[in-house]
């Protein structure tokens, strides 16, 4: 028992040293609301709700840059309507988050969260694992269940149970920037709706606008350059894994017509090689600094990462955003991301968790969270809310992408296989053959799935 | 009696708590991933995974994306780069600071040092801008002389070649201070009867100096060659060991498998090579030195 309590602070020791490495934040303070016993007759055992969420959901009100959080929300409203309960907050980074879910597997039940956001990849591995609880018996009774965008139904569901609740989504816009398409003598209001359209645009870019790479994408060692790339995939047609679950198909036709649209570009050189060592991040930034003409796909509508001080008129007016353009004989089609929240599989207070999601995810907290930060409601009464997003000028562009909108697999390994994923890409950018780039890829997932 | 004996144990007790923390902070956490490397530990199953033997090392040395023998090496050209650019330039350095006056020297010498107390972290940042291909110096500098600007950091040859630039830039400091204390110990009437003779600054250094600070030699190719060999800040920020693990050396192999693939008992299995190989240049510096102290006594 303790070589067991050593080895896990062994390995805990070791996670704070690589998030230092990574350069992640460290976590912030925990923000408790311990509600006062109110003398009410009701006098029910004090409970306390363990939530962990992402650090942006529950920043200090006060500080610059802080949003609406509708944890606080809840939080704030529980505290007279159930005074028996603590609900304690604690968010931290992506990578932590992570990690530390991984790492609770191994506490006692003390040390693990009643609810927890996880972002929708990690639905597969957490469910699997053992980590998150079946919600069936709630889904079965839930009559908003039937208020979630069609699209994003079945995404949370692993091997044909509810495992999650979607809070919120991000989807994949094409992005462009409006002054270099000026600047090239393109009509800037309108994007390039096809593969060739886009070839085009870059060669009007390339030709009249000098210092300026026409397009941008990401391709380093990043889950952004997979992430980034799935719209491109799945609108020929071609998925990530078949519907076992068990083997990768990516390396089918379809699969490299999209990776050979990369190479492409690539290779007219209106994508630098550069991108082999780019994350979304600096894509995004150097769109805007009109390094980059264009960018194929971006999370929303790039807004979240405009320069300080950039009000929405003169975002509108520098960067334009849309579907992702499409191929010949393709399907219109977009990747989402986002999170979820799960209820833990041991948490003693699974009912109460329930109602706290139930209240989380609900309409009243959640869109003026989504219009904060920019993201996409999942419920179909959040979309119909045009008005509160009007502040975003392509929301509408938002909403007809979720209806077109995919997922990466659910899988328990999903964080192994988006390595040799995004490897394929960058040895086809180097020059190998597509289809050998991806064969080997397709080898490499299917023994890292085949491995126990 | 009793002051005899407490004199006999008072080095004993001086070095109990330096010890505790050794066997703590170091001994321990190395135990555990010797440990770890013969189980099938992942962060979601620390306390009970089972047992694998060397099912570890087995998967690491049979992988293919990417090879063992390929990280292998990546690691020896970044580590064999490192050392000899550092041991080069460190020792070029604390010789040309030789010739200057104490004050000059000690001056210059803390502003050659600079780089060598700043983070990793920092260095590689100023260095992938240095490198970027856009806004960085090096292509800027390419372009005064009409070259075409050229992707740094995601061609293998330059990859390679520009982190061993940037870590010899991390790295030689060290290698300066050990030389530049080598070089004060120097008798400098041995310097004198060379120059009396007429020997030129070039013969003194290859005849009289570098023969006596032969063993600082040693010392300092030992910690260049572990500087390069236990990197992970600096490629990481760069190139993140990519593209295509095109710079993945074994820290970086050790840190991908562990935390990306959530895989401790591969991780580990990776750190136990590293420190293998660390160890065996330990005890071949160690064998090395023990020679040169014969000759020197």
């Amino acid at each position: 028992m303790k070589i067991k309590g050593f080895q896990l602070a062994f390995v805990a020791t070791l996670v704070l040293v690589g998030n230092a490495c990574t350069g992640t934040q460290s976590t912030p303070p925990a923000t408790t609301a311990s509600t006062q016993p109110s003398g009410s007759p009701a006098a029910a055992a004090p409970v306390t709700l363990k939530v962990w969420t992402r650090n942006y959901t529950v920043q200090d009100p006060t500080a610059a840059g802080s949003g609406p959080s509708p944890f606080f929300a809840v939080r704030d409203k529980w505290k007279t309507t159930h005074p028996n309960v603590s609900i304690d907050l604690s968010g931290v980074p992506y990578d932590p988050q992570y990690q530390r879910l991984l790492l609770s597997q191994n506490g006692s039940i003390a040390d693990k969260p009643d609810v927890f956001l996880m972002d929708n990849i990690w639905l597969g591995q957490f469910s699997e694992n053992g980590l998150a609880a079946n919600l069936d018996p709630y889904y079965a009774k839930w009559n908003a269940a039937s208020d979630i965008s069609d699209a994003y139904v079945a995404s949370s569901k692993w091997n044909g149970s509810q495992y999650g609740v979607w809070a919120y989504s991000d989807i994949r816009l094409f992005v462009w920037n409006k002054d270099v398409f000026r600047s090239a003598g393109l009509d800037p209001e309108k994007a390039p709706t096809t593969w060739q359209e886009v070839m085009d645009d870059a060669a009007a870019i390339k030709a009249k606008v000098r210092g300026v790479t026409p397009v941008g994408f990401p391709a380093g060692s990043f889950e952004a350059t997979v992430d980034r790339f799935y719209s491109y995939l799945f609108m020929t047609g071609s998925k990530i894994l078949d519907s076992t679950n068990k083997h990768a198909v990516f390396n089918d036709a379809g699969g490299q017509k999209a990776v050979q649209f990369l190479v492409d570009l690539v290779k007219k050189g209106y994508a630098s090689q550069d991108v082999l060592g780019l994350d979304a991040d600096p894509v995004v930034s150097s769109l805007y600094a009109g390094k980059f003409g264009m960018m194929l796909a971006t999370v929303g509508d790039a807004s979240a990462a405009r320069p300080a001080g950039m009000t929405s008129d003169q975002f509108k007016a520098k960067i334009g955003a849309a579907l992702p353009p499409i191929c010949d004989g393709c399907t219109q089609a977009t990747t989402a991301g986002g999170w979820m929240l799960g209820i833990g599989k041991d948490s003693p207070n699974k009912d109460l968790a329930w109602e706290f999601i139930q209240d989380v995810t609900d309409g009243a907290n959640m869109v003026p969270f989504d219009v904060f930060f920019v993201r996409v409601p999942v419920r179909k009464s959040g979309l119909a809310q045009a008005d509160a997003f009007k502040a975003d000028p392509y929301f509408a562009e938002s909403a007809k992408a979720i209806k077109v909108a995919q997922f990466p697999p659910f899988v328990a390994k999903y964080a192994q296989i988006e390595e040799p994923i995004w490897t394929a890409i960058q040895s086809a950018i180097q020059g190998t053959p597509v289809k050998e780039a991806l064969d080997r890829a397709a080898k490499d997932v299917d023994a890292i799935l085949a491995a126990r | 009696m009793r002051r005899k004996s407490f004199g006999r144990a008072a080095p004993w007790l001086l070095l109990a708590l330096p010890l505790m923390l050794l066997l703590i902070f170091i001994v321990l956490p190395y135990a555990m991933t010797f440990y770890y490397s013969t189980t099938a530990a992942t962060f979601g199953r620390l306390t009970d995974s089972p047992q694998v033997g060397l099912g570890n090392f087995k998967t690491i040395l049979s992988s293919g994306a990417p090879s063992f023998p390929g990280v292998l090496l990546v690691t020896t050209i970044f580590t064999g780069g490192t050392l000899v650019g550092s041991l080069g330039l460190g020792t070029a350095l604390a010789l040309s600071l030789h010739t200057l006056s104490a004050s000059v020297r000690s001056i210059l010498l803390a502003i050659y040092l600079i780089p060598w107390v700043i983070a990793a972290v920092v260095i590689g940042y100023t260095w992938r801008l240095m490198y970027d291909p856009q806004i960085g110096l090096a292509n800027t500098l390419l372009d005064f002389v009409g070259i075409e600007p050229i992707s740094w950091l995601t061609n293998r040859a330059t990859a390679i070649a520009a982190l061993v630039v940037a870590n010899i830039w991390a790295s030689y400091g060290i290698v300066l201070l050990i030389m530049s204390g080598a070089l004060a110990n120097v008798p400098p009437n041995l310097i004198l009867s060379g120059q009396v003779d007429g020997a030129s600054y070039a013969r003194i250094v290859r005849r009289i100096i570098l023969p006596s600070i032969r063993p600082a030699f040693l010392l300092a190719g030992l910690v260049a060659t572990v500087s390069g060999l236990n990197v992970f800040d600096l490629i990481y920020v760069t190139t993140g060991g990519g593209p295509v693990y095109q710079t993945e050396t074994m820290a970086l192999e050790m840190f991908r498998i562990t935390t990306r693939r959530s895989n401790i008992g591969e991780g580990a299995a990776v750190t136990v090579i590293l420190f293998s190989l660390s160890l065996l240049l330990a005890i071949a510096y160690v064998i090395i030195w023990r020679r040169e102290q014969r000759k020197w006594t």
